[in-house]
């Protein structure tokens, strides 16, 4: 405090220069000289308060990018650990080398509907699980299975274009796909 | 402090929600593995499944294999060509088709003598002791005679083949590279072996075996070391050419002498993860020897990675099934007949070289010959020699590799083709009559060694699709 007291004497000869000089910042105690706008009692700041805006707009887009390419990783899903056997057997299954869990447990028709829907589920997953009431077996509910079986026809439609595949879910004869835990 | 109520109330919360987590659900264990444990037996009272599957690779027998199978038939009346180009040393002798995991020591032990010549380096791969009789004896572990070496063994293991603790860490069940020579091969080749993922392991601790590994010999051909060489080559890239200039630049390794052409050799031994990992369409993929050799299969109520370690082809294609999905059969004529063209390829190949390995012989018995073509016949007799070596001492005949297997024996056949044109042409230099085909002489190989072992016709293998060789 007591330094930037002393910087902000230091400077005060020089206050118009501050935008150039890079010092205005600290210069919080400073009365503007009378007489001038806005514009311009907030301009020796401009710089900082348009870098401070840069650096939270980076941060956040990489921050959201970062956090979720994590929540999108199947070790993410293997760290609430009552997913240990469902991720041992995708590991081991050809789906290993095209699908992570994401890729079937979560929408996409589009960035919206999938980060609402995995909003959604990653907060009742979490609710779940601290209140310790994750069941045994971890069963799909109507609405999860719908999102699996749109993403099973999602790679595998083609293949399924002349098959009537209406009346009944992939895995009621798929059983070990991906995942036959 | 007052203004940052709220940042307390966020950190109760974050305690709260971590201590509410529930406990994980450990399974029950009713005995431990103590630290180094070495019988399989007690890792199988923690894990039957794994353990009753492992036990499963001494049944052995072809199954629906066609070449290898784990049927302990003779390598060399398979393809008689090898009878002459491995005569001189131990593999001209008795050399069979290997059996499973649990037998691997018994087999060393049945086979005869000349093939434990080099000393106690020959266990290396066969006892999980070897990390600790290499420590314990130093370098007389490799030199010192192969008999008094296993005698360190302990008596109740005397046999012990492959053991849980070669390739997993008995308190977590990671797996774990226990033979000092792959981690030091990996270094070489800019690979951190402390840095690898789980998937590259499924590969690695079968790769601490199933690769070409090279004994280094000191001046009285005694052994002194073992090193895989890989110095010149990089991961995913390790290949014949590469190996071969090693060989070229460490005479050290240079193990043995071809007893028709007296020319001194390097062995490739089982390369798999060499030619496996060059660049195949199934390393390329990502698929892990454990992922074909080791399929995911239910056991009891849970499912486990078969410890039954066996060619795919023995257990109905079902490790295929798992990526392809067409019918089993259909699968096992598509490797089969990838196995044809390679095994096609290779007897034309090894029956070349063998073809020049008795031009040569018969030029080293001639007074007055052309040494300069003589030498030149020599030299691509070996870059022959060391490349159907690479291919044929591998066990999935060219299936690990399609091309790559063809393309090397392809570049093989050229230099038995050259070795066989120079030896000729100095022979006729020297005005001997030649014949327009050597003869193989194979009747003389047969009752080799102590166990004399017969020369059987008809076991042989050699395949070409015109039917001449």
């Amino acid at each position: 405090m007591k330094e930037s007291l002393q910087d902000a004497e230091a400077g005060s000869d020089m206050a118009y220069d501050a935008e150039t000089k890079g010092t205005g910042g600290k210069d919080n105690k400073k009365q503007p000289p009378a007489g001038k706008g806005w514009f311009e009692r907030w301009r020796p700041r401009l710089p900082f308060l348009l870098g401070g805006l840069l650096v939270l707009a980076v941060l956040s887009v990489w921050g959201a990018k970062v956090t979720l390419a994590k929540t999108d990783s199947p070790e993410y899903c293997l760290s609430c650990h009552v997913m240990e056997n469902h991720y041992e057997s995708w590991f081991h299954s050809a789906h290993h080398m095209a699908a992570t869990c994401s890729d079937c447990h979560v929408p996409h028709q589009n960035t919206a509907t999938k980060l609402v829907a995995k909003g959604i589920d990653g907060m009742r997953d979490a609710y779940y699980f601290y209140t310790n009431q994750v069941p045994d077996p971890i069963q799909l509910s109507d609405r999860g299975s719908k999102i699996v079986r749109e993403n099973c026809l999602r790679c595998h439609g083609n293949l399924m274009e002349e098959v009537e595949n209406e009346d009944r879910d992939c895995w009621e004869c798929h059983r070990s796909v991906p995942h036959g835990y | 402090m007052k203004r940052y109520w709220w940042v307390w109330i966020l950190a109760l919360f974050t305690l709260a929600l971590a201590s509410c987590a529930p406990p994980k659900a450990e399974r029950v264990e009713t005995v431990s593995i103590p630290p180094g444990e070495i019988d399989p037996a007690v890792w199988g009272k923690v894990y039957p499944h794994e353990y009753d599957s492992f036990m499963k690779t001494q049944e052995g027998g072809l199954g629906q294999s066609k070449y290898n199978g784990s049927e302990p038939r003779d390598k060399l009346s398979k393809f008689p060509y090898q009878l002459v180009l491995l005569d001189g040393w131990g593999f001209g002798v008795e050399f069979n088709e290997p059996r499973g995991h649990v037998n691997m020591l018994s087999d060393q032990l049945d086979i005869g003598p000349s093939r434990r010549k080099s000393g106690g380096v020959c266990l290396t791969c066969k006892t999980p002791y070897a990390s600790q009789l290499k420590d314990e004896m130093g370098v007389d572990y490799y030199k010192l005679p192969y008999d008094e070496v296993h005698a360190q063994i302990p008596e109740e293991h005397a046999e012990q083949g492959l053991s849980c603790i070669d390739c997993h860490d008995p308190e977590t069940m990671d797996l774990e590279i226990s033979r000092w020579f792959l981690n030091d091969a990996l270094e070489v080749i800019g690979k951190d072996p402390d840095n690898l993922t789980r998937q590259e392991k499924r590969s690695l601790v079968c790769a601490q075996c199933h690769n070409t590994y090279s004994i280094v010999k000191d001046e009285d051909m005694k052994s002194v070391g073992i090193y895989l060489p890989w110095q010149n080559s990089e991961w995913g890239n390790i290949t014949i050419e590469n190996i071969e200039a090693q060989y070229e630049a460490d005479p050290s390794v240079l193990e043995w002498t071809n007893a028709p052409t007296g020319i001194k050799l390097a062995q490739a031994r089982h390369p798999e993860f060499e030619l496996y990992s060059n660049d195949s369409i199934h390393w390329n993929s990502g698929v892990s020897c454990a992922d074909c050799h080791m399929p995911y299969e239910r056991a009891g109520s849970s499912k486990i990675s078969s410890h039954h370690v066996q060619s795919p082809l023995k257990d109905d294609m079902k490790a295929c099934l798992q990526c392809h999905n067409q019918e089993p059969e259909w699968l096992r004529e598509q490797v089969i007949g990838i196995q044809d063209r390679t095994n096609n390829m290779a007897t034309r190949a090894g029956n070349q070289a063998a073809q020049a390995a008795k031009a040569i012989e018969l030029a080293n018995e001639t007074a007055n010959i052309d040494q300069q073509l003589l030498n030149d016949a020599k030299e691509f007799y070996k870059k022959a020699y060391y490349r159907i070596d690479f291919v044929t001492a591998e066990n999935s005949m060219g299936f690990h590799n399609p091309p790559e297997a063809l393309r090397v024996l392809g570049d093989s056949l050229f230099y038995a083709d050259q070795s066989l044109a120079k030896a000729r042409e100095a022979l006729i230099k020297a005005g001997v009559s030649i014949p327009d085909k050597f003869d193989l002489e194979l009747e003389k190989y047969d009752k080799r060694g102590s166990n004399e072992v017969p020369y059987d016709p008809e076991l042989n293998m050699e395949f070409t699709f015109d039917g001449t060789k």
